[in-house]
């Protein structure tokens, strides 16, 4: 089956009293762009480490387009998933950039000619095709962030997960590696899996999902999410710029849309309502 | 509460021919508080990194309080700026070490050579002001959630009693309500009297918590001015690749389509400019 599917899924951390996970049920479809939402320690990444194999699940079942997540397939699995981790600093071994994506090729064993290949590729993709040579910690944090996208791709992958990826970086380093994932969605077709606490980011997927108590509390487009301004407080969301002036609003007595408004939708209605 | 001034101060790195301050004036009044923007190798953290005197000045001199410091200053001269200053560095977290709360959070006053009664007396302050609670002192930094952990770290910062706070992007990485919490934490440290210089990249917070905001691009100060002239000077935002907060993006975007709004710079203050006027409006009549 295609796509990545959870049934089923129970984990506990070792040593915790209650399980993060319980009987959870998640299908993520082959090449779109699923956003998972949740509080600190909701169990959104123990769902991404469970995907990749980094944990084994306690009950249940995992697929990633087929193949069973089981130890006996985590070689084939790791060729089919990557994760790019939160803290830009934390993920690289190499000495020059391309050293460091070339680390991640050489366990598959490649002819060197086909390693070169992938990785010129993979920098061209990301912009950074001119910083091969550079020592990865003189990098800004959006350009460390997409080399190790670029270590991901050159391991053609079927699915990215990122995992707070953009949190550290800032508002230009997140920009361009954003813009980065909506190119990569449109040029092929990867599954994108995004963890995130920021309104505009969960904008761009295809779909949110909201972890919580143990397992899913919602699922839906951006805009069906982003206007439950109580469930985003509550999860350590940020609140989408509209949807807080038009709650300011209505606590000033002003009737406002009920449904969720993007920030040019919002100066719309402001117009059509002033003028 | 000292006064900070900065008269034609430079500095270079010694490995580097480029400097990376290059003649700053620039005057911060006791109990401020200043945010401090410009992109990524704008001199930021340098010009920080001179008033807590960590580095010294390669020209010009620089003042905190009573304490002047210039390119001949000893480290004992540079040791007395660092008691009036703390300063909080960019994902303080990863430098907490000791095997307990209380532990960590002391090391700070330790060094300064104080007292054990005072060192714990410190700590217990320095874990209330930030909200962290009293069981937490026994437990290991490690097993906390990363907003707790910054805020061991603030906490350690804060135990040193510092008239003048530093905070580097104090907020990157955290989730929107421990943001929230880490602001109007550091607006409590301003009520109390504390000069704040703020590092940042998100210019909500420059509009709604500083009186002073310091614009740095290569090296040099472009200007010293309050937030609600830099926000109302397109040129100038563009020039140094600042963008508008939320509210004055959208008063602006109003105004291009024939609203007539006064200045804003918050949400708030934007619903509340907006509010008599849409209830207002024939409309709702």
């Amino acid at each position: 089956m295609d796509g990545i599917n959870l049934e089923n899924i129970t984990y506990t951390y070792p040593g915790a009293s209650q399980p993060v996970l319980k009987g959870l049920n998640l299908q993520l479809p082959r090449g779109q762009w699923t956003t998972l939402i949740g509080k600190n320690g909701s169990g959104k990444s123990t769902i991404a480490r469970l995907i990749d194999g980094l944990l084994v699940a306690d009950e249940g079942r995992i697929t990633v387009n087929g193949l069973p997540v089981t130890e006996d397939h985590l070689t084939a699995l790791h060729r089919q998933v990557g994760i790019v981790f939160q803290n830009p600093d934390n993920q690289f071994v190499g000495a020059t950039v391309a050293d460091d994506i070339a680390f991640g090729l050489e366990n598959q064993q490649l002819p060197r000619a086909e390693m070169a290949a992938r990785i010129d590729k993979a920098l061209a993709r990301v912009g950074m095709s001119k910083l091969a040579e550079t020592e990865p910690s003189l990098l800004s944090g959006g350009q460390k962030q997409r080399v190790a996208i670029a270590g991901i791709l050159a391991l053609e992958p079927e699915v990215i997960i990122l995992d707070e990826a953009t949190s550290m970086l800032d508002p230009a380093g997140r920009q361009t590696v954003l813009d980065l994932l909506v190119q990569l969605r449109q040029e092929e077709a990867l599954t994108i899996v995004t963890i995130t606490h920021d309104p505009v980011e969960m904008t761009m997927a295809d779909k949110v999902v909201v972890v919580d108590q143990q397992g899913i509390a919602d699922e839906g487009p951006a805009s069906q999410i982003l206007c439950q301004t109580a469930l985003l407080h509550r999860l350590g969301v940020g609140i989408p710029v509209a949807q807080d002036l038009s709650d300011r609003l209505a606590a000033l007595g002003v009737t406002v849309p009920a449904e969720y408004l993007t920030t040019n939708e919002m100066v719309e209605w402001l117009c059509r309502k002033l003028s | 509460m000292p006064e900070i001034k900065l008269s034609d101060v430079a500095f270079a790195y010694s490995n580097s021919k480029r400097s990376a301050l290059t003649g700053v004036n620039l005057t911060i009044a006791a109990g401020s508080f200043t945010a401090l923007v410009g992109h990524t190798g704008s001199g930021k953290s340098t010009l920080v990194s001179l008033i807590d005197g960590l580095i010294r000045p390669t020209a010009g001199q620089l003042t905190v309080g009573t304490v002047t410091v210039g390119p001949a200053a000893r480290r004992q001269d540079l040791a007395r700026l660092r008691q009036h200053v703390g300063f909080v560095f960019q994902f303080p977290e990863q430098q907490l070490f000791a095997e307990t709360v209380a532990k960590d959070i002391a090391f700070g006053p330790e060094n300064l050579g104080w007292d054990p009664d005072r060192v714990a007396a410190a700590v217990q302050q320095a874990m209330a002001a930030v909200g962290l609670p009293k069981e937490l002192a026994s437990r290991s930094p490690f097993m906390l959630s990363g907003g707790q952990m910054r805020r061991v770290a603030i906490a350690g910062v804060l135990a040193m009693q510092p008239d003048v706070l530093i905070l580097d992007e104090p907020t990157a990485g955290l989730d929107a309500r421990s943001t929230a919490q880490l602001l109007d934490l550091i607006a409590k440290f301003h009520r109390e009297g504390r000069t704040i210089i703020l590092i940042t990249h998100q210019m909500e917070q420059v509009a709604r918590y500083a009186d002073q905001v310091v614009v740095m691009n290569h090296g040099r100060l472009v200007t010293a001015t309050t937030p609600a002239r830099l926000f109302a000077d397109d040129q100038l935002l563009a020039a140094n690749q600042l963008t508008r907060p939320a509210a004055v993006q959208i008063a602006h975007q109003l105004r291009g389509r024939g609203v007539d709004l006064p200045a804003v710079l918050t949400l708030d203050q934007l619903a509340t400019v907006l509010a008599p006027r849409l209830k207002g409006g024939p409309a709702s009549d």
